[in-house]
């Protein structure tokens, strides 16, 4: 291996950087190579991977094949033709989201106006009632009452009858004015319902596929589980053997469930039973130093920990 | 009530921890949807997830069945009727036929 840290290059099977690094991310950084820091078996840190993961990396790498991994190839193209589906219909939520805000709006206005309109009717005729009988004091004050909350036709009604008669035709044009205000917002309400129910059924077609996308992710995810498994009791009598020749204490049991002690020492049997070139970098306090790491982990090691960089 | 449907898992992950977190408000739960209590603090959750997932996230809201007052009798009785048939195997647009049950392509045009 070849690790580049701070102008300094190290070679070789072994390397040792304890007191100076301390995190695995910082030594998978200086590490080169393109493979170098991937999957489960780069690092052997306190926090392990689930075990079946570890175990089906170490599975792979040893040639170990799994029969559902067509059907797997199979998923995951059909999956990036879902995923190109929902991509092309980006768009219909932030317009259903406008439909649905502008029909609300809609909505409100028809009850606005309506309401509106009652109350300028109901003043109308309090001011045609006020007309013929201009002694009813109660009335008319009633009719100023609703007068005086009404910028449009504020005038004051009086006994004088011109100014009334005066009065009484701005409400009525006022009450015109309303009238058609209402008529066009029940127009525009009816667009915007429309509007939505168009935009609810794009929606649905994107929804559609959005569904089939997660359906396929679940599909593969639990394809990806099943082999996982398979592949981690292919391997598991060779583990059980690893497990033996590592520091820890842990019992395997028959099978990957019955896993049973230090997941650490699982994690460092998974990377001895591993065949990779790649060099492992341990995180963890478990060997005399990086020869005996080495030798017992059957790869390239890179030890860290307790160095200027916290940790 | 509010029926909040997920298409992803990340979406189905949050309403499965909303649901965890807001059992009071929770009449119903599936696996990537919930029936929501019809409470504005429910509004709030759904808006939230709506917020969060965006077209990830679906809400609408029902309101509860009741044949007695969104259907006209005969429905109903087709209904019983067909699920007390002799023959388990005779379609519904065949039993209808010969009898006075409502005929299932006009249903289909009849909005509740």
């Amino acid at each position: 291996m070849r690790l580049r840290l701070d102008g300094g290059t190290y070679r070789g099977r072994a390397v040792d950087l304890r007191g100076y690094v301390a995190s695995p991310a910082a030594a998978l950084d200086a590490l080169e190579g393109d493979s170098a820091g991937a999957g489960p078996l780069a690092t052997v840190t306190p926090e392990t991977p689930p075990l079946a993961t570890a175990l089906a990396a170490a599975a792979r790498s040893r040639g170990h094949d799994h029969p559902a991994d067509e059907a797997r190839r199979q998923l995951r193209s059909e999956l990036s033709r879902a995923e190109a589906a929902v991509a092309d219909a980006e768009d219909a939520t932030a317009a259903l989201t406008a439909a649905r805000r502008r029909a609300a709006e809609a909505g409100d206005n028809v009850e606005r106006l309506r309401e509106r309109v009652a109350t300028l009717r109901g003043r109308l005729q309090a001011t045609r009632g006020g007309q013929a009988h201009a002694s009813d004091a109660e009335t008319s004050a009633a009719a100023d009452a609703d007068h005086s909350r009404d910028a449009d036709a504020d005038a004051d009604v009086d006994a004088d009858g011109r100014r009334r008669g005066g009065s009484e035709k701005e409400l009525e044009s006022t009450f015109a004015s309303a009238t058609r205000a209402l008529t066009e917002a029940e127009t525009e309400r009816a667009a915007a319902e429309q509007a939505l129910a168009r935009a609810r059924r794009r929606a649905r077609a994107e929804r559609d596929a959005r569904q089939r996308r997660l359906r396929l992710r679940d599909a593969l995810a639990n394809r990806r589980r099943e082999a996982r498994a398979a592949l981690a009791r292919a391997v598991y009598p060779a583990f059980a053997d690893a497990l033996a020749a590592v520091p820890g204490d842990a019992d395997p049991g028959a099978e990957p469930a019955e896993f049973a002690g230090d997941p650490v020492a699982g994690q460092l049997a998974a990377v001895r039973l591993a065949e990779r070139a790649e060099p492992v970098v341990v995180a963890v306090d478990r060997f005399d130093g990086v020869a005996e790491a080495t030798r017992r982990l059957n790869a390239p090691v890179v030890l860290v920990g307790g160095g200027r960089d916290g940790a | 009530m509010l029926l909040i449907a997920t298409y992803s898992r990340e979406a189905r992950t949050t309403l499965r921890n909303v649901c965890r977190s807001h059992e009071d408000s929770v009449v119903r739960r599936f696996g990537r949807a919930a029936l929501l209590a019809e409470t504005e603090w429910a509004a709030f959750l759904a808006c939230r997830l709506r917020a969060k997932h965006g077209a990830d996230v679906q809400v609408e809201r029902t309101r509860p069945f009741n044949e007695f007052a969104a259907v006209r009798p005969a429905v109903r009785e087709a209904a019983a009727a067909y699920e007390e048939r002799d023959a388990r195997s005779t379609p519904y647009e065949k039993f209808a036929a010969g009898a006075e049950y409502p005929d299932p392509a006009a249903m289909r045009d009849v909005e509740l």
